[in-house]
């Protein structure tokens, strides 16, 4: 534990309710803040290191293991990328499945931040389990709106963690018409819920701290983005998925396995739901955007603190969309699409529950691949949670230290950091001595 | 037989079978599942939260087996009741990954969905990594603990049939 109060210096040793292990440490000199570092000391992964010389057809399967909260951002984004070397595009009903499996995995994620991990530093709660003991209904509706989620990405994806049922071009099976219609009146009762969940979120006090951020989403041309567009940001970013590399960079720093990004130079940016509702409003139906007025909440919002309410907002959003789909749902005639491997680059990038989630892959025309990229949300989010925590720190000086670490804290979970994803490790090079 | 009756008693087995002692919940519910009649429910979990609660609602008397961690000699039972609340330390400081069994008996017990009876048989493990396969004293006990719950559910207190 870091000493003298009068430099005020902190350690969070090991953060509470985040995905995955990481912790904080702040560094205060002269009343100022001297340093302020997200450790992530979770173990790096590997992944794109052995997905080298597998066949790009398990790209998917393998990538999905690599978070059991979004697993399907992960097979989205890696069957879009190999789709997309492939030449190949998947439409129709196919796409929409997709579209609503990913709905499912909002539902899930959002509402397990929303209910078990965030409302409960609103309300003065260590924990969700805590939160249930004076409002056992609220945390019912909670579990029982993301056991809706679950069931979504049963239907679709065979299971609900890990799904097993997509591949590249579609699915290994699709639901038929009835076996989506079941699922009506608990989404019925989900849209319910999820209003009712934006209302309450509402309510809370939040602290005052708006910043000048750069948001960075994927923008699609009629809808809410989640698995196609470009990417965009409010501050004149407007390029093709595959020109990503050419504005993001990644960089290893000492405190923290996870790689920091940066956008055309040095610049800091944000990814996450935030940034999809800041670059997105227009594209979200009536009935969101209704609620979203009612909750207090102008088209653009940049206090990160009001991330659980927009949170709440795409849950809502996830029970409209896959309630339309059900509507249009016709089954396609086939599963999926052939997707012959190509000599070729492909990139892909969809919007996981915590933002935008990168992949580029190498493929040989045997199916093989060469090189494998993977830039998850929250590492892309390490270097604007630690700048907000330099700005907000200054500004609640004179809290005690418990209350300090606390906000601290908060602020750290209102990106809903999945510190797990974000885990990597440095190219290792092996140099014999002759 | 009407569904509620057979499922008033849950036996759950937890745990990963790819993580050596961690799978020892897995093995015992596996032995059970072949000497206990058809009217008890026998049950493989990884030991998520939720996943558990969706599991036993509505059960009347749930055994749950699971490897522990608490410094005591390998291969060591524990027997714990679910009412014992005291030995039930929630980690309110973990990160979601640590969101298990204790938890999910913590949130029923305040969602009022606790099975009357819960009855957790604990195996001291000692070996984590990677692979299949127990560390000898976790062996040795998997029988033990396979016989014990026959008999606890032979004993007339939970009627089986």
């Amino acid at each position: 534990m870091h000493q003298e109060n009068e430099d005020r210096s902190f350690k969070v040793e090991a953060l509470a309710r985040v995905e995955g292990e990481g912790g904080l440490t702040v560094k205060m000199k002269d009343g100022k803040v001297a340093d302020v570092q997200l450790r992530i000391f979770e173990p790096p992964r590997f992944f794109e290191a052995f997905l080298r010389d597998r066949q790009f057809t398990e790209a998917p399967d393998i990538t999905a293991r690599i978070c059991g909260i979004c697993p399907v951002a992960y097979q989205m984004s890696a069957s879009h990328a190999m789709e997309d070397a492939c030449g190949v595009t998947v439409g129709g009903a196919l796409r929409d499945l997709r579209r609503m499996l990913y709905c499912g995995e909002w539902i899930e994620s959002h509402t397990l931040h929303v209910y078990m991990l965030h409302a409960p530093d609103f309300l003065g709660y260590d924990s969700g389990i805590h939160m249930a003991k004076d409002f056992p209904d609220i945390v019912e509706r909670g579990l029982r709106l993301k056991k809706i989620g679950n069931t979504l990405m049963t239907l679709l994806g065979g299971r609900s963690v890990h799904p097993v049922n997509v591949r590249l071009g579609g699915f290994y099976r699709v639901p038929t018409r009835s076996e989506m219609a079941a699922l009506k009146p608990d989404l019925e009762w989900a849209r319910e819920a999820a209003l009712q969940t934006v209302q309450w979120v509402a309510g809370f006090e939040f602290p005052d701290f708006e910043q000048d951020y750069t948001f960075v989403s994927l923008r699609h041309a009629s809808e809410y983005p989640i698995n196609e567009g470009r990417i965009v940001s409010n501050k004149g970013l407007d390029i093709a998925i595959s020109e990503y590399e050419q504005h993001f960079a990644e960089e290893h720093v000492a405190h923290s396995t996870a790689l920091h990004s940066r956008l055309d130079g040095n610049k800091l940016y944000f990814v996450g739901p935030m940034a999809r509702y800041n670059l997105n409003f227009d594209r979200l139906p009536d009935a969101v955007q209704k609620a979203a007025e009612a909750a207090g909440l102008r088209q653009q919002c940049r206090n990160p603190f009001q991330g659980i309410i927009i949170r709440s907002l795409e849950i809502l959003y996830a029970c409209e969309e896959s309630l339309r789909i059900i509507d249009n749902y016709k089954p396609p005639k086939l599963p999926s699409v052939a997707v012959p491997p190509k000599d070729a680059i492909g990139y892909g990038c969809t919007e996981a529950p915590r933002g935008l989630l990168y992949h580029r892959y190498r493929i040989e025309g045997n199916g093989k691949i060469r090189e494998a990229k993977i830039v998850p949300p929250t590492s892309q989010n390490q270097r604007i949670i630690e700048d907000d925590l330099s700005r907000l720190i200054p500004k609640i000086i004179d809290f005690p230290q418990d209350k300090l670490k606390h906000r601290c804290e908060q602020a750290i979970r209102n990106y809903d950091p999945c510190i797990s994803c974000s885990t990597h490790f440095l190219d290792l090079k092996i140099e014999e001595a002759d | 037989m009407p569904d509620t009756q057979t499922e008033r008693i849950l036996v759950i087995g937890i745990g990963n079978e790819f993580r050596r002692d961690d799978g020892v919940g897995i093995a015992v519910a596996r032995q059970l599942k072949k000497i206990l009649p058809e009217t008890v429910k026998v049950i493989e979990q990884n030991g998520e939260a939720s996943a558990l609660m969706e599991a036993w609602k509505g059960a009347e008397f749930v055994i749950v087996i699971d490897a522990v961690s608490s410094g005591a000699k390998p291969g060591t039972i524990h027997r714990l009741s679910f009412k014992d609340e005291s030995r039930f330390k929630i980690r309110s400081q973990g990160s979601t990954h640590s969101f298990g069994l204790t938890e999910a008996i913590a949130l029923s017990r305040y969602l009022n969905c606790l099975p009357e009876e819960g009855l957790v048989f604990g195996i001291e493990g000692v070996d984590y990594a990677q692979g299949s396969g127990f560390s000898p004293d976790v062996l040795s006990s998997v029988d033990l603990v396979v016989e014990q719950i026959g008999d606890l559910l032979q004993s007339g207190r939970i009627d089986p049939s």
